[in-house]
């Protein structure tokens, strides 16, 4: 019994060291694959996403899953990798599984195609085949790949090498390519010394759960590239990865999760449209979703793709759009429960429900479906920016509503109203929300001066409302000829809102218990908001905060800080930044996340540009402190200036577009 | 006709079968090709090109097992076996049948016939050898290999100071391998409980050629001295007639080797240098001690050492090169100069790398010490064997991930089989 234990332990021993050479051996930057399980490993809760997509490279460009969450407050990851087929693919989603089992796992198609697609035969079995099988964990489902493919012309596997993969990385020993980083690798850690493409891209990637986000490029040719169209002309996808569909299927049956099928659009050879209607008739059979997006889709080849192969974040973010009703509906909740609740109707301007199908309306009456004018002054057209209202009359008001009835439920409820001002002219127009009792006389209203962009209202409803006005009015000093163009309209309780983290963001009309409009050097301006330079002056202006940099050596900035963020670990955050001027192109709005210490472990940053910003930063492990604010190091000069008019952090990832109000 | 004649009949009869197959798969292709004929008048080169006649695998050894059993019937030094299997168990016992060792029948069968009882000290044994024995051929053999082979292959161009360290490594690398496998051979055989004959005893340590015959491929030596040296008179007929019986021996030995001529004279090379060694024994004698050098001493066996280790290695070149020119193309390009920076540099871009240099001597000085300080390498797995758990696991540990580390296998090399399993 002894010697039997002892077999054992020595058995233990080896394969500790095994793994043990493993991780010194295996070449850190150069396997997506290895990064990928690295940075899962130091953030384990990115393997609990109820939203869990597998594939190719063609799942990471075309599956963005900051834009579900910021749509749907949704989290995913994607998982997939370059050049994984299929089989790579079900022995993934098996581990995957084995670590969290998520409700909904999507998969996209290319894999099925190892045999004919536009990379090589050699380079899919000879290279991408062992680097993505080799990282995945001792699994019956890896074996099972090693088992079924090891035979393949190319293949570099077998189960000593893909098993114990430092087998194949063993000359690292005597080359002299092992480095310090080798040694203490971690994926946080080693960021700032690989120099690799792969890292770079995985580091990007990894900010954004796993989505590659990339910048559209213009592919003039594309409807060239792409001569084939599916024509429903069958052809049998070869058995080897039939069999390995199947297993994904059996796989996602067994553990009770929602499987989707899709494919995303690249220049395909005939055969592998062809191979789709193979897989369509499986995915019947078995009663699951398979989508292929370029049918389902209307892509635009000037914005959408990268490449030939690849689509752009737009691209991505238009898959994405289309796949969420079916991943929300596999989730069992609708997208209404997710977004702040719009109280107002047909708040689109661009393409607003109209059932009197007129392009103009005069004096006053319903215009569009649910929004009135008073007036004869106001004639309404719809152009492409948004609904227009120009003024005709010098003595009358001019406006622009839409009532609320019923409004009594929302007596006690913080409103904000947000309005896109696309254009004007004229200031005595202005956004407004007014209360009103029973009989419609005005009890309380609020209202903001008009400008350009994003305009909100902020308003407390006062017992004994009973409608609500929300709109444009002007009243007083009116001249013919003043207009406003309007895109969006939209009012929120504020109660459905995500929570806004930073405290006295809004700028023009900021709490100041120190009571000064300028502010030089380093500390605290208006509240919470401080600076830490000498090189800062910060001035109050009826725009917004204005701070001008006087230093030519060091940075300038404004920030707040957001103590005890610790249990924002794991969580994205968005900071939006309304940015009305500015000179000087080093100032950068940023999210920085720092440790007990203050020692900053991630910073996510966005160029400054006019209007409003957006900052997503996924919050990682070891958070205490979180700066959020605006920021210029390097190249600075004296003059360089900022004016802001808000700022605001809130949770979940959003973009401009995507922001709800 | 009478019983010992047919007796005798039947011998020579059953050694003329077998070493006629034997001579049929391995030396009449050469033959063939040698005079150019061919049975359907096609390309007679191409015909009988190793990869188009199918060898039975290990038929030299098991050829020369079924001789030396025959001749030992036949001498009345074994009673012979009726039962067929058990004859073709000994014929074909699995470990040794690629690369032998050659086997005595009456060492082997008792020891296939008992009954075993597992030991782990055996299995313990057992293991120790087979790790030693990858090491030799996957560590040491297989990477010197790739230098080799470079260097043969492009010999025109390399310096002569390149070139000795090849034939060097050659010689290195042909006892690692060979000892390697016999190493796996005997320690696959240890788990059975059945114990091989040790083929090699430090044999580069030789003193003479004579000497390094006594411990290289010491099963074949000993079968070619039983079966065709002794049976041909061996020293019992006179100077002349030894002289001429150790050179047809060493004929034997180089065609049993190979059918080409580079074998032929491999195999007379050694044959001149025994020869020679004894005609000159007197007056070397002579010259050490008109220099003042002590018989024996050790001085006089490193000089001895070093003198046997260069003729072997030389006649290893004949061995190794395709063919007689390559052979002598090779040896002339050694003396063309001694380029030291040639050993730096352009070196390590034939295959094996700086690191895999240092591997490989450190390697080779770890045999070198224990190849010196211990009797045989058995006495030093004995020894592991015996000590404590710790220092047992840490010596299976070292040998397996070296194996693991360093050897030569896997994806971006060339499989290569033992070299001896081509003879």
């Amino acid at each position: 019994m002894k010697k039997i234990i002892s077999c054992v332990a020595f058995c233990v021993l080896v394969l500790f060291l095994a793994g043990q050479f493993t991780e010194l051996l295996t070449p850190k930057s150069q396997n997506r694959y290895y990064i990928l399980e690295q940075y899962l490993r130091e953030n384990p809760k990115q393997n609990e996403h109820d939203v869990q997509v597998f594939g190719s490279c063609h799942s990471y460009t075309s599956f963005n899953p900051m834009y579900l969450e910021a749509e749907t407050g949704v989290s995913a990851f994607v998982y997939g990798n370059a050049g994984e087929i299929i089989p790579t693919t079900y022995a993934r989603m098996a581990e995957q599984f084995d670590r969290y089992v998520p409700k909904v796992a999507l998969v996209e198609i290319w894999g099925i195609n190892p045999y004919e697609t536009y990379s090589t035969h050699e380079r899919v079995f000879g290279f991408y085949l062992a680097n993505n099988l080799e990282r995945v964990t001792l699994s019956r489902a890896k074996q099972e790949v090693i088992r079924d493919f090891s035979h393949m012309e190319y293949a570099d596997i077998n189960a000593l090498s893909m098993n114990f993969p430092f087998l194949n990385y063993r000359d690292r020993l005597v080359d002299g390519s092992l480095t310090e980083v080798d040694f203490r690798y971690s994926f946080e850690g080693t960021e700032p010394y690989s120099t690799n493409y792969m890292f770079k891209e995985m580091t990007s990637r990894l900010q954004y759960n796993g989505f590659k986000k990339n910048s559209n490029k213009k592919i003039e040719d594309y409807p060239d590239k792409q001569e084939y169209i599916n024509e429903g002309e069958f052809m049998e996808i070869e058995p080897d990865i039939v069999e390995y569909i199947q297993k994904i299927i059996d796989l996602c049956r067994e553990k009770d999760v929602e499987l989707i099928f899709y494919r995303a659009p690249y220049t395909s050879k005939v055969n592998e449209l062809k191979k789709l209607n193979h897989l369509r008739q499986i995915c019947e059979y078995n009663g699951v979703l398979f989508f292929d997006l370029e049918e389902e889709l209307s892509f635009n080849y000037r914005t959408d793709f990268l490449d030939y192969e690849h689509l752009s974040e737009i691209g991505a973010n238009k898959a994405t759009q289309f796949l969420m009703p079916y991943i929300l509906e596999a989730l069992g909740i609708g997208t209404e429960d997710l977004k702040p609740t719009n109280l107002l109707k047909n708040g689109g301007f661009t393409n607003p429900e109209n059932t009197k199908q007129q392009d103009v309306y005069e004096g006053a009456g319903e215009t569009v479906d649910g929004w009135f004018t008073n007036y004869s002054g106001d004639t309404v057209a719809l152009t492409p920016n948004g609904i227009q209202n120009v003024n005709q009359s010098v003595e009358t008001g001019w406006h622009l509503h839409q009532v609320i009835e019923d409004a009594g439920t929302l007596a006690g409820e913080s409103l904000i109203a947000v309005f896109e001002i696309t254009d004007y002219v004229g200031t005595k127009l202005r956004p407004v929300i007014s209360c009103r009792d029973a009989e419609d006389k005005e009890i309380w209203a609020a209202a903001a001066n008009i400008r350009d962009g994003k305009v909100t209202v902020n308003c407390a409803v006062p017992e004994g409302t009973q409608y609500i006005r929300v709109g444009f009015f002007a009243y007083e000093g009116v001249a013919a000829g003043d207009y406003i163009v309007v895109k969006s309209a939209a009012l929120y309780s504020e109660a459905t809102l995500p929570t806004n983290w930073l405290e006295n963001g809004n700028f023009t009309n900021p709490e100041n218990v120190q009571g000064k409009t300028d502010y030089k050097g380093v500390g605290e301006t208006v509240d919470h908001w401080y600076t830490n330079y000498k090189g800062d002056t910060v001035t109050l202006t009826s725009e917004g905060i204005k701070n001008v940099n006087q230093s030519e050596v060091t940075g300038w900035h404004l920030h707040q800080v957001i103590e005890e963020a610790g249990n924002l670990v794991g969580k994205s955050l968005t900071a939006v930044f309304e940015i009305v001027d500015y000179g000087g192109t080093k100032i950068i709005p940023v999210i920085s996340c720092r440790d007990a210490e203050d020692k900053e472990i991630r910073s996510v940053s966005a160029n400054i540009a006019d209007g409003s910003v957006t900052v997503t930063c996924v919050v990682p492990e070891g958070t205490q402190y979180i700066r959020v604010g605006l920021y210029a190091y390097e190249e600075v000069a004296p003059g360089d200036y900022v004016v802001v008019r808000s700022a605001a952090l809130y949770e979940g990832a959003y973009t401009v577009e995507t922001l709800p109000f | 006709m009478p019983k010992m004649q047919k007796k005798r009949f039947l011998f020579v009869l059953c050694v003329a079968v077998n070493a006629a197959i034997w001579f049929t798969v391995k030396v009449l292709p050469w033959l063939l090709r040698l005079f150019g004929v061919s049975a359907d008048g096609a390309d007679a080169n191409a015909e009988f090109s190793s990869g188009a006649w199918i060898v039975p695998i290990g038929i030299s050894y098991f050829t020369l097992q079924a001789i030396g059993y025959l001749t030992d019937v036949c001498k009345g030094r074994i009673e012979p076996e009726k039962h067929l299997w058990k004859y073709l168990l000994f014929l074909t016992y699995f470990p040794a049948i690629v690369q032998g060792p050659i086997s005595r029948y009456d060492k082997l069968m008792p020891q296939l016939l008992d009954t075993k009882k597992f030991s782990f000290e055996t299995m313990r044994k057992g293991l120790i050898l087979t790790l030693f024995g990858l090491v030799k051929k996957m560590v040491v053999a297989d990477r010197l290999g790739i230098f080799v082979n470079a260097c043969f292959s492009g010999y025109q161009d390399m310096s002569g100071i390149v070139l000795y360290l090849a034939a060097v490594s050659y010689s290195v690398q042909l006892y690692m391998d060979f000892s390697g496998c016999v190493d796996i051979c005997r320690g696959v055989s240890t788990l059975f409980h059945i114990e091989l004959v040790n083929n090699f005893n430090r044999p580069y340590f030789a003193t003479s050629v004579k000497d390094f015959w006594a411990k290289w491929h010491i099963s074949l030596s000993s079968w070619l001295r039983d079966y065709i040296y002794i049976p041909l008179g061996g020293n019992r007929k006179g100077r002349v007639r030894k002289y001429v019986n150790l050179l047809l021996t060493f004929l034997v030995s180089g065609l049993w080797h190979g059918a080409e001529f580079s074998f032929f004279l491999w195999g007379a090379l050694h044959a001149v240098f025994q020869i020679i060694g004894e005609c000159t024994a007197g007056i070397r004698g002579r010259i050490r001690e008109l220099l003042g050098v002590e018989s024996g001493s050790v001085s006089e066996r490193i000089y001895q050492t070093v003198i046997t280790f260069n003729l072997v290695n030389f006649a290893w070149i004949f061995f190794r090169a395709a063919d007689l020119k390559e052979g002598f193309g090779f040896i002339a390009r050694i003396f063309s100069g001694a380029d030291l920076f040639a050993l730096t540099g352009p070196m390590f871009e034939l295959g094996v790398n700086q690191g895999h240099f240092l591997v490989l001597l450190a390697h080779l000085c770890i045999f070198f010490v224990v190849e010196l300080y211990t009797k045989s390498q058995d006495s030093a797995v004995e020894s592991i064997v015996r000590q404590h758990l710790v220092i047992r696991w840490v010596v299976y540990l070292l040998l397996f991930f070296d194996i693991c580390l360093f050897g030569v296998y896997g994806s971006g090399y060339d499989l290569s089989g033992f070299m001896y399993g081509g003879f």
